[in-house]
């Protein structure tokens, strides 16, 4: 009865730290857990998450960012650009070449998505595959850190992976 | 009279001093290479510097220098999930010699400090948030070690073999 309790309430305070929930099973690592994780990324950075049945290792773990609320709530090209922007730095002068920005619909609304290549041939990250929506009307993105050029398989697991998020 | 002007010589120089002490910045390798001897001993004869912690959360952070640009790389180990990797491209490198601390400026608008505790070849050690990473051969190869065995599982294993062959010592 007792280790039913703590267990319970172990699982409550989880639950509490992970903003956001999927029907897959996740773990979420926030950046305060391991304060070097954010050490290259910008402050929307929240933390990782990692999706437990997921066997492709550059597929299993998702960078997660949570941006401030600007009351928007319909995604567009220009928002998704400043969202980026939050993401990447301003994206005319950064070295990522942020390219194929799509405002699609998905089962949050309209949702964005765009690449970020790396330039340099040995890059051990050639790409970058990022989806940007709103989740219970709060801005979020996704980013994937590859370590080959995505096919339409893995573009298709990254959809699928955000249609999951609640 | 002369003695007031000796004391405002002696503070104007005070304030040149303090302006020059204060940081050196490079913004790419050609910059780095003509300020080399205003920048730690492990950025003068070397393109490619890597630091390694074996201790959690076990890390490895490398800053590879071309003559174009600067670029941070860096290997976590996650508990359940491996490694996760990152890479970052830097706008500027400062370097302030009094207080020992590198300042990296992302082009993301992001910035991150490296606090210098040991610029001795091969033990160079640094902090980052508090955290201390080395390039001591022993500490090195045993967070190289542990990080490689990680990713050697996982699909996206890759940049790491030279990093046995370094052994974090050369200058």
């Amino acid at each position: 009865m007792m280790s039913f309790v703590v267990s319970t309430l172990l699982s409550l305070s989880f639950a509490a730290t992970t903003p956001v929930q999927s029907k897959e099973e996740i773990k979420f690592i926030s950046k305060t857990d391991n304060k070097l994780l954010d050490t290259f990324k910008t402050d929307a950075y929240i933390g990782t998450i990692g999706r437990i049945d997921e066997k492709a290792h550059d597929l299993s773990l998702v960078d997660l960012y949570a941006f401030k609320d600007n009351g928007k709530i319909s995604m567009n090209e220009n928002l998704c650009k400043d969202y980026l922007k939050q993401v990447y730095g301003p994206l005319d002068k950064i070295t990522l070449k942020v390219k194929y920005i799509t405002v699609y619909k998905s089962h949050t609304g309209n949702t964005c998505e765009a690449q970020a290549d790396d330039p340099d041939q040995k890059s051990s990250i050639p790409e970058r595959r990022i989806i940007i929506g709103f989740l219970n009307a709060k801005p979020y993105a996704i980013e994937f850190n590859l370590a080959k050029k995505s096919t339409p398989d893995v573009q298709e697991n990254i959809r699928k992976f955000w249609d999951s998020l609640r | 009279m002369k003695s007031k002007l000796c004391i405002y010589i002696f503070v104007g120089l005070g304030f040149i001093n303090s302006a020059f002490a204060a940081d050196i910045c490079a913004k790419n390798g050609k910059d780095l290479a003509l300020l080399k001897d205003s920048f730690p001993r492990f950025f003068q004869s070397q393109t490619e510097i890597h630091f390694a912690r074996s201790e959690t959360p076990v890390a490895y952070l490398s800053v590879t220098v071309s003559p174009d640009k600067i670029a941070g790389e860096a290997k976590y180990k996650i508990p359940i999930f491996g490694i996760k990797q990152e890479k970052g491209y830097a706008t500027s490198l400062c370097y302030n010699k009094d207080n020992g601390e590198l300042k990296i400026e992302l082009d993301n608008g992001k910035e991150f400090k490296v606090k210098l505790i040991n610029d001795n070849p091969p033990d160079a050690t640094v902090t980052i948030k508090g955290y201390e990473m080395t390039r001591k051969p022993a500490e090195y190869n045993k967070a190289m070690a542990i990080l490689n065995s990680t990713s050697s599982s996982s699909s996206s294993s890759s940049g790491g073999s030279s990093d046995n062959n370094n052994n974090g010592g050369a200058q």
